[in-house]
């Protein structure tokens, strides 16, 4: 790996830095050995209060702690300034019993002083109350240190020498209990120089308030270390160490202290991570930290109480599950000072913390012992395998019921249904059998009798719209071109046949040029047929008459015709059989028409109400100009629509007959014979044979409604 | 496509056409007819689109095999018969006139002559369906209309009848049909002033 | 009648269809489908042939080989009406050919605007109006109380007819669907039954012609077989 991972953020760094470029953590661990040049441990580091194990205390701290309590009896106050109830650094562990090495077995002063401190009595979560807590490991050494305030004599420091300091905290009284002890100017200073932040830290143990503390401390003091590292006496200065000559601790500091690495101290002005974190940095194990930061300090400069201490370590084994081993420690009597710094809040603090008791115990390093610690290694660099989830989907049981719904529907989707069975003979086809049967036998029957029963319709009632339409045809003159229009479709041929039959017989007999048009494509050939029946019925050889073929466009083709026919339908049809067929535009009768207003007479035969809407507004504005009449024959079904036309002022149709009645009546009036009056007598018995079925039919339904109901009404009045 | 070109063309034609109908006279007048000429002569064109349509249809179904595909080659086959002896003999010769007075007219004859059985077979099942005052009002305007348009067989005219079957087409149906006279110019109206404002573009622009 | 084998042959083939048409009584069958699309093969085929002869040949081709193909008049239609079928037949040219179907669109609005103003709107409102001209119904020979009574009820009818399909409605907050003004509603009812009467007299004419076509139907039937019997 080319990279290296900064231990606290995680970010990636070049090799060769020691120090994270990003959160300015330790990224190469601090190597710590006898000579001078060596760093002085890190005091912030030193501030970590490091949880230890009973199974991991020295002897030689309980031999202190003997000494404390018997310096306590004797009622001796130390000036030492209460420090980290928690767990504090290795550095701690290390200047401690160093000094007690230095100082020889008596209870060192500043041991015998720590006790005469009052102890806190309440837990105060997450505040720093000014005071550092004493270290871990001098926190968790309880009965260690009674026994040392106890019988410091017989600790093994007590033919350690002293440093001047620590004599002077020596004589300190220790405070009663319940009384706070005054504190240190060194310790006053730093309960000043600790932010609010710092102290209202809630819920975190005291090794870690302090921690915060001490880096809140450098916050204060940018420049250098934080009043509490300077006024800690037992931690090096960073400008003592760099001169060596103890600026900024105050006088006494030992040499071993001042031996020291300064340069950790530089770090902890940047903020460098502590020991137990450096261990980590270096990527070795935490029993390999543990040991390491054992082993900081050259043992061979070590005092003697130390290098005891030291090689019973070595003795129980390096392994931190060797920690786990409670050694056989006698209980000492910890001086009242020093009871006083016990993190007895911090470890009541820690029980009562809900869910603490879940999080792992350490087991090696500084905090043994210690629940809920920072893991020395952030969990940003913990690399391990992301967890894999399950690649099924969880359904619930109402959406599987769902789907299963669904995929039923879907199913069923595809699939033909069964149609219902239905009779082979429904009410539906009777009833439609007894009609057909009724109306075709009546016809059938009417058609066969060879004398006509039904009168044909009296000319004195006959209707004034066929009057009028008989009024103007006879006013038509010998060989006027009349436009007749052959507008309807092929399947009311049989009722146009015998409604304008009579009417196209007697313009023939007139002598009209017929000019036969039609806006529908069969229209052409049904104004042929209308021709060539004429010529069959009178025995004629009809041919005055031109056909000119079908007008496209509906009525935008009558709009194009009324203005100017011979443009809009330029040929005769007959000359396309006969090319040598004279068309009819060339015969006089047309040769001096320019617009449909130059015809005599329109007429219209059509049995669509929209085809005669049609010619009566596109035709008809333009023979109002030159009074000429328009004339319809139309269906049966499209003479209540024709009606408003003719009752109009001045009449836009000039007469109309409809269906068979009317060519009936016409051929009545004119006197002629026609299809009207050989269908009358099927007419009128088929529409009477119509009548009764109706009526029947009618009285049947009602009946048949009002049984429904009947019933149905009952079986309400029942329910 | 969907330009302003189809909408631009649908309005300036429909315009000037409109113009000449409320102003006919000198070159509005001309260009009208000549406008109105050329719409005709495309409409034809539209009824070719509309044959050849047809035959690409039933040519399709005919290929594919589909279910009634015979009726499909019927019809083709009948086309082109009728194309062919029209259109070499003429449109109105004795041959076109033969196909036309054999096939065309028979079936559509029969077809309006089956509808007589369906129509008394609607209004026998109307009350059923819908027994209302409106029903009742409708069955007896067509009952009271037929029995006075011709005299009953065997029976003759009945005067009264014949008079309120007149009055019944002269007075309140020509009221109605008037009313739907009037109502169909005014839609056609709206409709025409919608597509001439290009509010509506039926021919897909 | 039967003059000869042509007529035999087509008078039995319009006999086959007409009963093809008629089983439709007992139900669709391919014998009344093979009549159907028979005839509308023939009914296209003529159509076809008529714009051919009608608009085609007479008023585009040999009117231009007339002018010697210098008409403007002529090319204009016939290269829109070619360029109508190309787009039409071809489903993917076929929005080229709106342009084209715009026009026909623009010129049918246009026609039908001007017909229905000149030829049915003021028409029929100065017929409505003139309904109450005694005088020329005195000189018709009519009464003058028939006249005012049919007039009053024509007026009437139509008006609330034309009321009848007034679509207009509002919606209030009370109201869970939108309804008609209460005078316009009361007026629509009233038209309602106008309407059904003529609706009634245009399906009584409608069955008219349909009987009409079977008395046809029925003596073309006797016609082909009444020369059989003895």
């Amino acid at each position: 790996m080319s990279e290296v991972r900064c231990p606290m953020c995680g970010k990636a760094n070049p090799p060769e830095t020691e120090v994270c470029q990003f959160c300015q953590a330790r990224i190469t661990p601090l190597v710590l050995n006898s000579t001078s040049d060596d760093v002085p441990p890190n005091p912030q580091e030193s501030s970590v209060p490091v949880h230890i194990a009973e199974s991991e205390k020295p002897d030689w701290l309980d031999d202190l702690r003997q000494d404390d309590e018997a310096a306590a009896e004797e009622g001796e106050e130390s000036g030492m300034p209460e420090t980290n109830a928690s767990d504090e650094g290795s550095p701690h562990e290390e200047e401690h019993p160093e000094e007690a090495g230095e100082e020889g077995r008596e209870i060192p002063d500043w041991l015998a002083g720590l006790g005469a401190e009052e102890k806190p009595t309440e837990p105060e979560e997450g505040k720093v109350s000014g005071e550092e807590e004493i270290p871990g490991w001098l926190a968790e050494q309880e009965e260690p240190s009674e026994e040392l305030a106890a019988t410091p004599q017989e600790t093994p420091f007590e033919e350690a020498a002293l440093p001047e300091w620590f004599s002077a905290q020596e004589s300190e009284e220790p405070e009663p209990e319940g009384e706070p002890a005054p504190l240190p100017d060194w310790l006053a200073e730093e309960e000043a120089g600790i932010p609010e932040e710092a102290q209202q830290e809630e819920g975190l143990p005291d090794w870690l308030t302090a921690f915060t503390a001490a880096e809140a401390l450098e916050g204060v003091q940018p420049e250098g270390v934080s009043p509490a590292e300077s006024e800690i006496p037992f931690l090096p200065h960073e400008d003592s160490v760099e001169a060596g000559t103890g600026e900024g601790i105050e006088e006494g500091t030992p040499d071993w202290l001042k031996e020291l690495e300064p340069a950790s101290l530089e770090d902890q002005a940047e903020g460098v991570t502590p020991a137990l974190i450096v261990g980590a940095l270096t990527q070795e194990t935490p029993v390999e930290e543990a040991q390491e930061a054992f082993d900081i300090v050259d043992l061979s400069e070590l005092p003697d109480w130390f290098t005891e201490v030291s090689a019973a370590e070595k003795a129980e084994g390096a392994q931190p599950e060797a920690v786990e081993e409670e050694p056989a420690l006698v209980s000492a009597e910890l001086p009242e000072w020093l009871e006083a710094m016990r993190p007895v809040q911090a470890e009541t603090l820690q029980a009562t913390i809900e869910g603490e008791e879940l999080t792992p115990e350490e087991k090696m390093g500084p905090l043994v012992g210690m629940r809920g610690a920072l893991p020395s290694q952030p969990s940003a660099i913990h690399y391990r395998k992301p967890p894999s989830y399950s690649a099924k989907l969880q359904v619930s049981e109402t959406q599987q019921a769902h789907i299963a719904l669904l995929e039923e529907l879907l199913s069923t989707e595809g699939a033909a249904r069964a149609l219902p069975q239905k009779a082979a003979i429904s009410s539906r086809d009777v009833i439609r059998l007894v009609i057909a049967g009724v109306l075709l036998l009546t016809v059938l029957l009417a058609l066969l009798i060879a004398e006509p029963r039904t009168s044909m319709p009296d000319p004195q009632f006959i209707s004034p719209e066929i009057m009028d339409l008989s009024e103007i045809i006879s006013g038509v003159q010998f060989d006027a071109p009349v436009l007749v229009a052959f507008d309807y479709e092929p399947g009311f041929s049989g009722e146009m046949d015998a409604a304008a039959g009579a009417v196209i017989e007697d313009l023939v007999d007139q002598g009209a040029y017929l000019t036969l048009v039609s806006t529908h494509p069969s229209g052409p050939l049904l104004a042929e047929r209308a021709v060539q029946m004429i010529n069959q019925a009178q025995d004629l050889e009809y041919t005055s008459y031109a056909n000119l073929g079908y007008i496209p466009g509906g009525m935008t083709g009558l709009a194009a015709f009324a203005s100017n026919p011979h443009t809009a339908s330029p040929i005769d049809l007959a000359t396309v059989s006969d090319p040598s067929h004279v068309s009819g535009w060339s015969e006089p009768a047309l040769s001096g028409v320019t617009d449909v207003s130059d015809f005599a007479l329109v007429v219209v035969l059509t049995e669509d109400a929209d085809t005669a809407r049609g010619w009566i507004e596109q035709v008809w504005p333009l023979l109002a100009e030159k009074n000429k009449p328009l004339v319809m024959v139309t269906s049966a079904q499209t003479e209540a629509v024709v009606r408003p036309y003719y009752e109009s002022d001045p009449k836009q149709v000039g007469g109309f007959s409809s269906g068979l009645a009317g060519g009936a009546a016409y051929e009545s009036l004119v006197g002629t014979g026609g299809l009207s009056g050989q269908y009358w007598d099927a007419f009128s018995a088929g529409l009477l044979a119509t009548e009764v079925l109706i009526l029947l039919g009618s009285l049947v339904s009602l009946g048949v409604v009002s049984t429904s109901s009947h019933k149905s009404s009952k079986g309400e009045d029942v329910k | 496509m969907r330009t302003p070109l189809s909408a631009a063309v649908a309005i300036i034609v429909g315009l000037l056409i409109l113009a000449g109908y409320f102003f006919p006279f000198g070159p509005l007048l001309s260009l009208k007819n000549t406008l109105i000429q050329w719409a005709m002569i495309l409409a034809g064109f539209a009824l070719l689109v509309g044959v050849v349509n047809l035959i690409k249809v039933h040519w399709i179904k005919i290929r594919k095999r589909s279910p009634g595909s015979i009726y499909s080659l019927i019809l083709i086959i009948s086309l082109a018969v009728t194309i062919v002896v029209a259109g070499y003999f003429g449109p109105v010769a004795s041959s076109s006139l033969w196909i036309f007075n054999n096939v065309q007219v028979p079936v559509e004859t029969s077809l309006l002559a089956l509808l007589s059985v369906l129509l008394i077979y609607v209004v026998v099942r109307l009350l059923r369906r819908r027994p209302d005052s409106i029903s009742i009002l409708f069955i007896a305007t067509v009952f009271l209309v037929l029995l006075g348009t011709a005299p009953l067989f065997f029976i003759g005219e009945v005067r009264v009848l014949t008079v309120i079957r007149n009055f019944i087409v002269q007075v309140p149906a020509v009221a109605g049909a008037r009313g739907i006279l009037l109502g169909v110019a005014l839609g056609a109206i709206a409709t025409g002033i919608r597509i001439l404002t290009g509010a509506d573009r039926p021919y897909g622009g | 009648m039967l003059q000869n084998l042509p007529d035999l042959v087509g008078m039995s083939l319009g006999f086959a269809l007409t009963v093809m048409v008629f089983s439709y009584i007992l139900g669709d069958n391919p014998f009344f489908r093979f009549a159907l699309y028979l005839f509308v093969g023939v009914a296209s085929g003529y159509a076809a042939v008529l714009v051919f002869y009608n608009v085609i040949l007479y008023q585009l081709i040999l009117p231009l080989v007339d002018k010697g193909g210098l008409s403007i008049v002529v090319w204009v239609p016939l290269l829109a009406g070619i360029w109508l079928i190309i787009t039409k037949v071809s489903p993917r040219l076929n929005r080229l050919g709106n342009p084209v179907m715009a026009y026909l669109v623009g010129a049918g609005a246009a026609v039908i605007i001007g017909g229905a103003v000149l030829g049915t709107l003021l028409p029929q409102i100065d017929a409505t109006a003139g309904l109450f001209d005694l005088q020329v119904d005195v000189e018709n020979g009519g009464s003058i109380i028939t006249t005012v009574l049919y007039g009053l009820v024509i007026l009437v009818g139509v008006i609330t007819s034309l009321a009848f399909f007034h679509f207009g409605v509002r919606t209030k907050a009370d109201q869970s669907s939108p309804k008609r003004l209460p005078w316009i509603e009361s007026l629509a009812k009233i038209g309602q039954i106008f309407i059904v009467i003529t609706l009634g007299a245009i399906f009584a004419g409608v069955y008219l012609a349909s009987l009409t076509a079977l008395i046809e139907r029925v003596q073309f039937v006797i016609n082909l077989f009444l020369p059989l019997l003895p």
